[in-house]
């Protein structure tokens, strides 16, 4: 039987008479004339009038014809044939469209979204009335187009054709949990439209759900070509003005072929070009250093020459750039005191007030730290002997996962307690890689550095010091640790026998590093070493890189800390707005106000600029980018999926493989050719049987040749 | 000279006819004496024939010059020359309605009742008789031949007041016009022939035979010649037949002004062969400039 997957579409049936109306309304009015010799021109015209007429009415009834052709074409009708399938025992289906960022690449000028949902929609239509059915679209949470398994397909072909290709990193193993979980015990089939990219769904466990079939819908049989900025690396994370500034771009490409690719940063006024020679299937870096002159907050970006996915060939950064570095370094010595570590860090940092560094240092014993300098602090440098009181802990923990860095020099007593409070405080992010077992002495101090995993990627930050000899240093003391195996890669430098040196970790939004040696003149020589500022202003660098630690990607709700403001002249505070990348606002809650005020955005939906804005004042900017692993593009090997599966997974298309509930044949390719057929006609008899007035004159104009 | 006012009689426009006359290419038989020769004898100068005299004749016509030579009586005959009979037949079908749709001149009744009304001027003017028969069907006005003004005022009303309707049967009419003309002169039809059956030659051979002197003045529209220059149109028949025709004029033009040409020709070589006069008069032409060219061209004819 016939029938019609649009069938309201039947509706635009009407317009057949379509043109047998624009003929009656345009043809000339017939002037009603008596005339004498009206027999006279009777039997001179029949003839000729009847083959008119024939012309007129063939001609409209091939235009009649091609509309209602064009008209079927979209009513989308079907050649049905009755079948009785294992489907129809279980009639639900799940549909699992992926709307992630890869989605987006364009193949013949249609993107794989596009090629997905259109798929997905045939496969709607083809569905029995009786079906169950559900649409699910993949993105960092899977959506449902509609709560529950419906029948009514209509709907779930609107929402469908509604929805859009997200920006986010696909989670199909979260789609595929919600699509078990609205078939239910009874089962069903899913069907997944995705271009199956590797990064996304190689961990997916597809075949170990029970009543489950699940048929892979290959919205491509060939992988997109893409180069993409994978990630951005600015050191430092908050630079200083003048500071010299490294931007390192990492570019991927997901082609099989050598790419040869020019990288540009825009930041305001400053464009930089760089080229990268990218490899098949491998990363590349291009670096660019600058400086600002001014503090302020800069948004800048990286850009490709666009390609078949364009969303990942640009990446935003916002650079924040400080008049100067703010260290608080926090001591129970006086800094003017050369016996303690204090006075030697304090000259370390800052020599003296007019060498430019870059920081300030304010040097604050614990009794005496306001919470001013507590919140304003960039870097917190805690010099034994120390001890903090609980409120100090709790705001310093408070601000490294906020931002701020640590640098902790483990010596004396108080150690331990100093580590157990900013572990308690942080709940464990600020709890080292080791555990102390005792300390170790040498009263001839020869104790040195055994070993530095510069290889690892937090220790290769070290670049400066990366090739230095540290033998000449010596020392007397030190903790032994028992080190997290977990954690070995935190640990940067080490002692002879193991224990932790250096350790340096990120902790969330700020880096905390810890020194296991002595800074005194009594345990060793490093304080007095030319060595020694080489490594702490190596160390801070290396901190203040960013690592891209915290980056928003789409999709997710997120949090931006900008800097307090002032309230109105009314004493109420001015709110805030943030301007989204396509200038429309977004939805903002100020979680805290103070010294740091803390917005709450609503998930970011599209990866570029969101500019904060005081009032009218803008104040700060925050980046949201796509994630790397949607960069490549690189597809599943699909058989060697369902070869392991063990028959619960199937491909579409290969035999017995049946996507739909029913066997239909679509009809619209042979409407098309009538369509084709019935304008070629037309067209003949357009151009080789002309109108007596065409044919008239004609043979006047070649009877006046003549 | 009468004064007529009537918009059918332009007396200024007459003028250019003045030099021309209806002269009968036969006998006059007309009922008065006239400058037309004539079959009869009469009292004209020109001598015609001698016969015996009998009882009765006037002895002033005895030519004694022969008496005296013969002994006989003979009186001498002269020609009598008798004033000339038109009889003019205008066609008042439906057909003469029809005055055009995109270039209007006047109908072809008017077009022939203003050539009517100039020809019975001309004829009155020359002292001979014309009368007049308004013919559709049947013959609907008939009046007999008179040479008055005031009958020539009576005709150029009855042209005037004529109107356009009913179907033709010219055949028909010029068997009743024959019959009630009493002596031989001129036929004038003034028609647009679209009845020429051959009943209608016969009428015309009954005239012809009866030394009637035949002119057919062939009244058509410019637009009859060629279709009316319209997109389309619905014809109709004029003369009140049924059903109608939708075409557009340009599709059959072409075969159409075959057939009208046919047609004119049908009449003019009848005509001709008959010995009748067939004038062409177009509704756009001047009618009074028709008649000179016809009436001189006529005269160079005979």
């Amino acid at each position: 039987m016939i029938g019609f997957t649009n069938a309201l579409l039947l509706a635009g049936l009407v317009a057949i008479g379509l043109p047998v109306l624009i003929h009656m309304l345009t043809r000339p009015r017939p002037k009603v004339i008596k005339y004498p010799t009206f027999h006279m021109l009777v039997e001179a015209g029949s003839g000729q009038q009847a083959l008119q007429r024939l012309r007129t009415i063939l001609v409209l009834l091939l235009r009649s014809l091609l509309i209602a052709a064009l008209v079927l074409v979209f009513t989308r009708p079907f050649w049905q044939r009755a079948t009785h399938s294992k489907v129809d025992e279980n009639p639900s289906v799940v549909l699992l469209v992926d709307a992630s960022m890869s989605m987006g690449a364009a193949q013949g000028g249609v993107s794989l979204f596009d090629n997905a949902r259109s798929q997905a929609a045939d496969v709607l239509r083809s569905l029995d009335d009786n079906t169950q059915a559900a649409v699910i679209l993949i993105g960092r949470k899977p959506r449902a187009l509609l709560p529950v398994l419906s029948q009514n397909h209509a709907a779930l072909h609107e929402h469908l054709i509604a929805a859009k290709r997200t920006f986010e990193m696909g989670d199909p193993a979260s789609a595929l949990d919600l699509a078990e979980q609205m078939l239910g015990e009874t089962g069903g089939r899913v069907i997944i439209l995705s271009d199956f990219q590797r990064t996304n769904w190689s961990d997916v466990a597809l075949a170990d759900r029970a009543g489950i079939e699940c048929v892979l819908m290959p919205v491509s049989d060939q992988d997109a070509e893409n180069v993409g900025v994978t990630a951005m690396n600015v050191s430092p994370g908050v630079p200083i003005v003048d500071e010299k500034i490294n931007l390192t771009v990492t570019l991927f490409n997901a082609t099989p072929a050598k790419r040869s690719e020019v990288v540009r940063l825009t930041f305001d006024e400053l464009t930089m070009d760089a080229e990268v020679e990218l490899r098949p299937y491998s990363s590349a870096d291009a670096s660019f250093s600058f400086s600002m002159s001014t503090p302020g907050f800069y948004g800048g970006k990286v850009t490709l020459v666009g390609d078949g996915l364009p969303d990942d060939d640009a990446r935003y950064v916002t650079l924040h750039v400080r008049d100067a570095l703010r260290a608080l370094l926090i001591s129970d010595a006086e800094s003017t005191d050369s016996d303690y570590a204090a006075f030697y860090l304090a000259r370390a940092l800052s020599p003296s007030e007019y060498a430019s560094t870059g920081i300030k240092v304010a040097t604050r014993r614990p009794a005496d730290l306001d919470r001013g300098s507590l919140e304003t602090a960039d870097l917190f440098v805690l010099a034994p002997p120390v001890r903090l009181t609980g409120e100090s802990v709790d705001v310093i923990a408070r601000r490294v996962r906020d931002g701020a860095d640590l640098l902790c020099f483990m010596d004396g007593p108080q150690t331990s307690d100093v580590l157990n409070a900013l572990a308690g405080a942080s709940q464990g992010l600020i709890s080292p890689p080791f555990t102390l077992a005792r300390p170790v002495q040498s009263p001839r101090a020869d104790l040195t550095f055994a070993s530095r995993r510069l290889a690892d990627p937090a220790s290769m930050r070290l670049g400066l010091i990366s090739d230095t000899d540290f033998s000449s240093l010596h020392f007397s003391r030190y903790f032994m640790t028992d080190n997290d195996p977990a954690r070995e890669r935190e640990l940067v430098m080490s002692h002879a026998d193991g224990s932790a040196a250096l350790a340096m970790w990120p902790c969330e939004q700020g880096g905390v590093v810890l020194m296991n040696f002595p800074v005194t003149p009594d345990a060793g020589n490093i304080a007095g070493n030319p060595l020694f500022p080489v490594l702490l202003h190596e160390t801070l660098r290396a901190l203040r890189q960013d690592t891209g630690r915290g980056e928003v990607r789409p999709g997710s709700a997120w949090t931006l800390d900008v800097p307090g403001g002032q309230s109105g002249s009314d004493g109420d505070e001015i709110a805030y707005r943030v301007i989204g990348p396509d200038e429309k606002p977004v939805d903002v809650d100020v979680i805290s106000r103070g010294r740091t005020d803390k917005l709450s955005l609503a998930s970011a939906e599209l990866p570029g600029h969101y500019q904060v804005l005081r009032g009218d004042k803008p104040v700060d900017a925050g980046v949201v980018n796509v994630h790397p692993k949607e960069t490549d593009t690189r597809r599943l090997n699909l058989q060697t999926l369902i070869e392991a599966s063990a028959g619960g997974v199937k491909l579409a298309g290969q035999a017995g493989t049946r996507i739909t509930t029913s066997d239909q044949q679509p009809l619209w390719p042979k409407l098309l050719i009538l369509a084709a057929l019935c304008m070629t006609t037309e067209m003949l008899i357009l151009a080789w049987w002309p109108t007596a007035s065409r044919s008239v004159r004609l043979s006047n104009q070649r009877g006046v040749a003549s | 000279m009468a004064k007529f006012n009537h918009p059918y009689l332009d007396l200024a426009r007459m003028e250019m006819l003045r030099r021309v006359r209806l002269k009968p290419r036969g006998m006059a038989e007309g009922t008065f004496s006239g400058p037309h020769k004539s079959p009869y004898r009469g009292t004209a100068v020109e001598f015609a024939d001698f016969r015996s005299y009998t009882d009765g004749d006037d002895i002033r016509l005895v030519d004694w010059k022969v008496f005296a030579r013969t002994d006989k009586h003979y009186v001498r005959l002269y020609e009598a020359e008798r004033n000339l009979l038109s009889y003019i037949v205008m066609d008042t079908s439906g057909s003469m309605e029809f005055a055009g749709v995109v270039r209007p001149t006047m109908s072809k009744l008017e077009y022939a009742g203003r050539l009517a009304a100039a020809l019975a001027y001309m004829v009155v003017d020359a002292g001979d008789e014309v009368g007049l028969s308004l013919a559709d069907e049947s013959v609907h006005l008939h009046l007999p031949p008179r040479s008055s003004w005031s009958h020539l005022a009576t005709m150029v009303g009855s042209l005037g007041d004529a109107k356009a309707e009913g179907r033709t049967d010219l055949s028909e009419c010029l068997i009743e016009a024959f019959q009630r003309a009493t002596r031989r002169g001129v036929l004038i039809v003034l028609s647009d022939f679209l009845d020429h059956s051959s009943d209608f030659w016969q009428r015309i051979n009954l005239f012809r035979n009866s030394r009637f002197d035949v002119m057919l003045f062939h009244v058509v529209h410019p637009e009859e010649l060629e279709l009316p220059d319209v997109p389309m149109a619905r014809f109709m028949d004029s003369e009140g037949g049924s059903g109608s025709f939708l075409a557009e004029p340009e599709q059959v033009r072409k075969l159409y002004q075959q057939r009208f040409n046919e047609h004119l020709k049908k009449i003019e070589s009848g005509a001709k062969y008959r010995g009748c006069d067939w004038v062409l008069a177009r509704t756009d032409t001047d009618p009074y400039q028709l008649l000179q060219n016809s009436f001189l061209e006529r005269e160079r004819g005979r």
